[in-house]
């Protein structure tokens, strides 16, 4: 019941936050100093005052101001994101189609880097050896390189120097695996120096002295008890992590010339595509919402304390 | 041939090079048969834990343990990192303080009770969730089926440190080792955690219990070990320690136990502390009363219909267990919280009704030393900035600040060498001066006490009270002391209130109340005080 309750509050809040992304952008673009028939036609052709009247009927811009807002909102609670103006599809049509792409690239990049974190935690957390000292300046390595940085080396040495695996492009799994160990390799530093700050933390508690004087291992305290304590700050930086990655993998979506929506994203920027524009930072909002969401519901199963406090 | 046999135990911590290396413990030797209980005490330092943490191996990858460890004929020191694992939990059980955080907050009561039997492969997985059942029954919880899926922040503090002793109990180890276990807990459960293991003692498991508290340990122990700097100073049967002792040591852990006997007296010193000097200057009137204040959370009233008078100058004890409502009640005396229904007024003026921009001027009357003064405090501020800020808070020119602060140092026994420390460079005892002098930057005329000393061992605690009553003497402070323990509210209070259940159930002056209770709840909690055998030399 309170978790009813409390779900039904945090629509509500997301709700709120998706109207208000789409107003600001909508007010964003207001503000930008171009014009959309321009934009529509390209910007070399002429264009006479009855078709530059007849285009802007037709995308509704010759309505007064609060109605174009008016539309516009109605038009986004039903699904419906507009019209591109360069690529003649509708918005969503746009998105869904660069949308698998994407999550497939998210989902194992962050899969990747999660995997790598618990290895180097549970192996190197509460001890102080020489294995934590080279995983340590890994992870500084991992931190601090630009993730496009990572992807040209990754190409230099895997496609240039030994062809192993493709430049460019969308050549199943193949192409994926370059891009995915760029995204995953940049995330990985971050997700593992948390965990084991925060392992080590629980490794100094008494519970975990406790789980000792039971005759378990100082692997086995790391893998039963400490490792669900890490868990709880990673939840939240891979979440937004991965949320960041589905609206704007774009410069390793670039570097390595795959489809997506980081590489729509730029192009709608450039092309002055208001509606892609638009189509997309709601689309992004959405996706931090619903994550934000998630990862509430998932502190609860991993934190029972969290759940006595709703 | 005993048990447990510990000769010549000396543990070394090595520290990052030679002069840094602290001997914890040297030359202790002790020995423990089944059905036998051994206590070591002694203050913080003292050597006591680190020598239960050598007895199952884990005092640490910097420890350096030497001499004989030897159970049951066999010489626990020369095992393997291996062979060590199946003795713990198997044949030496080791319950901590605190079970909030010495029981895994994450999981599930019943999993870990259930570990050291999974762990060790002592049934087979389908009797597993029984026999928890029944060490959680024999630990005297009730319902223990349905507490199987409970975490450890969902029980009471008394079921909590019964679920940990059931999870050492699990692999029915022939010796259990309970370092402080009942710290943390008030004097009710505490006694009943102290005849539990009693219990265990009578069914023949060898006990070895650690203790800050020679009372504590009083009843349960067959013979006591008192240790200081890492030496056992004296060791005798408890009527040896407590009619004889030999040690002056030992004689001052006995002084320092507060308790009626000791009322007017230096805990530290032993010594009269003198009758206070400045009672004629302090008009005797009420400076604070609460008028049938009533202060509810959901359906449960935390304080209902509380109505008491403070008098200048005076120390008011209020003292009740755990969720009677004590720190509810301190709380809307310091107007942190606002009463539902009833009034507090501060020197004949409304203080609850207050809007808060209108308390704010006259918050610095009522100052409060809290039970932790660790989580009081900014880690990050040095002693200087904490008292910077009150000195800051109060309006002082920022010229007279430097006078000021040494001034008030000075007056809660510590030096200009503190100045500069962080909390978590001092010892609890520091750090609990360090919260009064912040308190008295603020020229309070009324100091609330919450628990300020449960948290210190006995020796510490000592000090700190002797500082509390020095001061109150010297600038005529009024005091309200809010504590579990009716020892230490019986040596410092000249009145005293019986918190139960949100209500006061009986009021006096503490000589009357505690010396012939008229409420059954004061009995119940005069019970469960751990006592001092009689004929105690103090």
């Amino acid at each position: 019941m309170a978790l009813a309750k409390e779900l039904f509050t945090r629509l509500l809040a997301g709700a709120a936050v998706l109207w208000a992304a789409a107003s600001l952008a909508f007010i964003v673009l207001q503000l930008l100093p171009s014009d959309p028939v321009q934009v529509i036609y390209g910007a070399d052709s002429t264009v006479t005052p009855e078709m530059r009247d007849r285009i802007r009927a037709d995308f509704g811009l010759d309505q007064p101001l609060w109605r174009q807002y008016a539309g516009f909102v109605g038009r986004t609670v039903t699904g419906d994101l507009g019209t591109s103006y360069q690529q003649r599809r509708t918005v969503v049509s746009i998105i869904t189609s660069e949308l698998g792409s994407t999550i497939t690239l998210a989902s194992l990049a962050v899969l990747l880097a999660f995997s790598m974190a618990v290895l180097a935690t549970l192996a190197t957390a509460g001890r102080d050896n020489w294995l934590r000292r080279v995983i340590s300046s890994l992870e500084l390595v991992s931190v601090s390189t630009p993730a496009f940085w990572i992807g040209l080396l990754l190409l230099t040495f895997f496609s240039f120097q030994w062809p192993i695996f493709p430049v460019v492009g969308d050549q199943g799994w193949k192409s994926l695996v370059l891009p995915v160990a760029t995204l995953g390799i940049a995330l990985f530093g971050t997700l593992s120096q948390v965990m084991r700050n925060e392992m080590d933390q629980a490794l100094e508690q008494p519970f975990a002295l406790t789980a000792r004087t039971r005759g378990l291992s100082l692997w086995a305290v790391r893998w039963r008890h400490a490792l669900r304590h890490a868990l709880i700050p990673a939840l939240t930086i891979a979440a937004e992590t991965f949320g960041a990655l589905l609206a704007g993998a774009i410069i390793t979506e670039q570097v390595f010339g795959r489809p997506g929506l980081g590489r729509i994203t730029l192009q709608a920027v450039r092309n002055q595509d208001i509606p892609v524009v638009l189509g997309v930072v709601l689309f992004s909002a959405f996706v931090f919402v619903t994550i934000n969401i998630i990862v509430d519901l998932l502190y609860r199963v991993v934190d029972p304390r969290l759940r006595a406090r709703a | 041939m005993a048990l447990l046999e510990v000769r010549d135990l000396n543990i070394r911590f090595l520290g990052r090079s030679h002069e840094d290396d602290v001997q914890a413990v040297r030359g202790l030797s002790f020995s423990l048969d089944a059905g036998e209980c051994v206590a070591i005490v002694g203050e913080s330092g003292s050597g006591k834990s680190a020598t239960a943490r050598a007895l199952v191996g884990l005092a640490g990858d910097n420890a350096l343990v030497a001499g004989s460890v030897s159970l049951a004929g066999r010489e626990l020191l020369k095992l393997s990192q291996r062979d060590w694992l199946g003795v713990r939990g198997r044949n030496i059980g080791f319950v901590l303080q605190d079970a909030l955080v010495s029981l895994d907050p994450l999981r599930k009561i019943g999993r870990e009770v259930a570990e050291t039997i999974e762990r060790h492969r002592l049934l087979p997985r389908d009797e597993v969730k029984g026999r928890v059942v029944e060490l959680l029954t024999q630990v005297g919880i009730a319902d223990a089926e349905t507490r199987l899926g409970a975490y450890a922040h969902q029980l009471s503090g008394g079921l909590r440190q019964r679920a940990l002793i059931a999870s050492a109990l699990s692999g029915d180890p022939g010796l259990l080792i309970a370092d402080e276990p009942t710290t943390a807990l008030d004097v009710v459960v505490q006694a009943q955690i102290l005849k539990l293991l009693n219990g265990m003692k009578q069914a023949g498991k060898a006990l070895l219990l650690i203790s800050h508290d020679l009372a504590v340990v009083a009843e349960l122990a067959d013979r006591i070990i008192v240790m200081k700097d890492g030496v056992a100073v004296e060791s005798g049967t408890p009527t040896q320690i407590f009619s004889n002792p030999q040690n002056d040591y030992t004689r001052a852990l006995l002084a320092a136990i507060p308790s009626a006997r000791t009322r007017g007296r230096s805990l530290v010193t032993g010594s009269g502390g003198g009758e206070s000097t400045d009672v004629g200057l302090v008009p005797r009137l009420p400076v604070l009363e609460v008028d049938g204040a009533i202060r509810t959370f959901g359906k449960r009233a935390a304080v209902d219909d509380v109505s008491l008078t403070v008098v200048a100058g005076e120390t008011l004890g209020i003292v009740g267990a755990s969720g009677s409502g004590k720190t509810t009640l301190a709380r809307l005396i310091m107007g942190l919280e606002a009463p539902d229904s009833g009034s507090v007024t501060l020197k004949g003026e409304e203080w609850s009704a207050l809007h808060e921009r209108q308390r704010r001027p006259l918050r610095h009357l009522v100052q409060l030393v809290s039970q932790d003064p660790m989580s009081a405090f900014d880690p990050r501020f040095t002693v200087e900035r904490i008292l910077d800020e009150a000195l800051e808070a109060r309006g002082f020119e920022r010229s007279s600040w430097s006078e000021r602060r040494l001034a008030l140092l000075k007056s809660v026994g510590l030096s200009e060498a503190h100045l500069s420390r962080r909390p978590r460079q001092l010892s609890g005892g520091q750090r609990q001066r360090v919260a009064i002098a912040r308190a008295l930057a603020m020229e309070p005329e009324i100091l609330v006490c919450d628990e300020p000393v449960s948290a210190l061992d006995v020796s510490t605690q000592a000090q700190v009270l002797d500082l509390l009553l020095d001061l109150k003497r010297r600038l005529g402070l009024t005091i309200v002391f809010v504590s579990h323990d009716l020892g230490v509210v019986q040596h410092v209070s000249d009145r005293v209130v019986v918190m139960n259940e949100g209500r006061i159930v009986e009021e006096g002056a503490v000589e009357e109340v505690l010396a012939s209770p008229r409420h059954d709840y004061t009995r119940a909690l005069l019970a469960a005080q751990p006592r001092l055998p009689e004929g105690v030399a103090g």
